[in-house]
C-alpha cells in the first residue's frame, strides 16, 4: 500500500502562509523553552560552538556579551552590517532552515513584543542567542510566564 | 506472437476496472488506458486527489483520480482536471469556511454511489485518519535508534511535547537535534 498521503498533500496555500506562521511558532516554541530551562543550560543545535566561534571571529565585539543584550537594527540592516552578516551566515548552509526569515528581539531583557522584537534570518538569531544563552542573558525568563 | 500476447492484456485490464465504474471514456482515453495497461503498472491506492501547481496559484486538480505506478516510478493518473484558482480559495478559507472539510464531503457524495469496494475503503479511512486531530502516524511506536541523540534532549522535547519518545527521537533526527524545531514539529 501506498505512503501517499494526499490529505497533506494539497495544502498548498498553507505551505506558502506557513512562512509567517512558521515564524511567530518558532518564536513561541523558543520562548516557551526558555520558560522551562535556563538559557545558560540550553543548547539550540548541534553547532552552537562553530556559530559562537565564527561569530567572534567576525564580529569580535560579541565577545562582550552587553553586545548582544542590545541589538541595533540599524547598524544590523545598515549596508556595510548586512554584508558582513550575509558573509558569516552563508558560512552555515548545512544548517536547516539556516536563512529561514526568524524573530529576533532585540533586548535580551524584554520578552517578544511590538517594538523589541525584529526580522532576522535563523542564523542570526542563533548566534545572538547562543551569545545572551552563554551569558545568562536569558536566564531570567526561566519561570515566566509561556506564551 | 498476437496469439499469446492477447489473453495476458486481458488479465492486466482486469486489474483496472476501478478506472470504468462511472465514467464512459472516449475512444481515445480508452486507447490510451489500453496502451499504459500493457506497460506493467501497479494501482496506487489510497490518493484522493492529485493537484497540478501552474503559475499564478492556480492549480489543476483531479479528484478520485485512478494512479498508476511504474517500476521506474513515474507516476500515472487519470481523471477530469478541474481548474482550481488558489487566490480564491485562499479567500474562502479566510472567509471561515474550511476547504479541507468541505473536499472530503463532496468527495463522498458524489463519487462512490455503488457499493464500496476495498480500495475506495481503505482511501476513505486514510483520509478520515488524517483529518482527524490526533493522526496517528505510520510507525509510531516503532523502536527509534537513538544514536547520535543525547538522552537528555530528547527528555526535554518529551517534556515540551508529550509526545513519545519514539516521535521525539524522530523529530530531533529529522532536526540535526534542534530542539526548537523538532518541538515546532511535534506541536504543529
Amino acid at each position: 500500500m501506498s505512503k501517499f498521503d494526499a490529505e497533506n498533500a494539497e495544502n498548498l496555500e498553507d505551505i506558502e502562509k506557513q512562512f509567517a506562521v512558521k515564524a511567530v511558532h518558532q518564536a513561541e516554541t523558543y520562548w516557551n523553552l526558555l520558560t522551562k530551562i535556563k538559557g545558560s543550560s540550553l543548547k539550540l543545535t548541534k553547532y552552537d560552538d562553530e556559530i559562537y566561534n565564527l561569530l567572534i571571529e567576525k564580529f569580535p565585539e560579541f565577545k562582550d556579551p552587553n553586545f548582544a543584550k542590545h541589538i541595533n537594527e540599524d547598524e544590523m540592516k545598515s549596508k556595510v552590517g548586512k554584508e558582513r552578516w550575509r558573509l558569516f551566515c552563508e558560512e552555515f548552509k548545512y544548517i536547516e532552515d539556516y536563512n529561514f526569515g526568524t524573530l529576533l528581539r532585540t533586548k535580551s531583557d524584554t520578552e517578544y513584543d511590538q517594538i523589541s522584537t525584529i526580522f532576522a534570518v535563523r542564523i542570526q538569531f542563533y548566534a545572538i542567542e547562543i551569545v545572551r544563552n552563554r551569558a545568562g542573558l536569558n536566564d531570567w525568563i526561566y519561570g515566566q510566564q509561556s506564551m | 506472437m498476437s496469439a499469446e500476447q492477447a489473453p495476458k492484456i486481458e488479465e492486466i485490464q482486469e486489474e483496472i476496472p476501478q478506472g470504468a465504474k462511472v465514467s464512459v471514456f472516449s475512444k481515445n482515453e480508452k486507447k490510451a488506458r489500453d496502451a499504459i495497461a500493457k506497460l506493467n503498472l501497479r494501482k496506487v491506492d489510497g490518493i484522493s486527489r492529485v493537484t497540478f501547481k501552474r503559475r499564478g496559484n492556480q492549480i489543476f486538480a483531479i479528484d478520485s483520480p485512478d494512479v498508476f505506478k511504474s517500476a521506474a516510478g513515474t507516476y500515472i493518473v487519470f481523471g477530469e482536471a478541474k481548474l482550481e484558482d488558489l487566490t480564491q480559495r485562499l479567500q474562502e478559507a479566510q472567509a471561515g469556511a474550511n476547504p479541507a472539510g468541505h473536499e472530503g464531503h463532496d468527495h463522498e457524495g458524489h463519487d462512490h454511489p455503488a457499493p464500496k469496494d476495498p480500495a475506495s475503503i481503505t482511501a476513505d479511512l486514510e483520509a478520515a485518519a488524517a483529518k482527524g486531530p490526533a493522526a496517528a502516524e505510520e510507525d509510531d511506536d516503532a523502536e527509534v535508534d537513538e544514536t547520535g541523540l543525547k538522552a537528555a534532549d530528547i527528555e526535554l522535547v518529551i517534556e515540551q511535547t508529550g509526545a513519545s519518545r519514539a516521535k521525539a527521537a524522530k523529530a530531533l533526527k529529522k532536526h540535526d537535534s534542534d530542539i526548537v524545531n523538532a518541538i515546532m514539529e511535534l506541536s504543529s
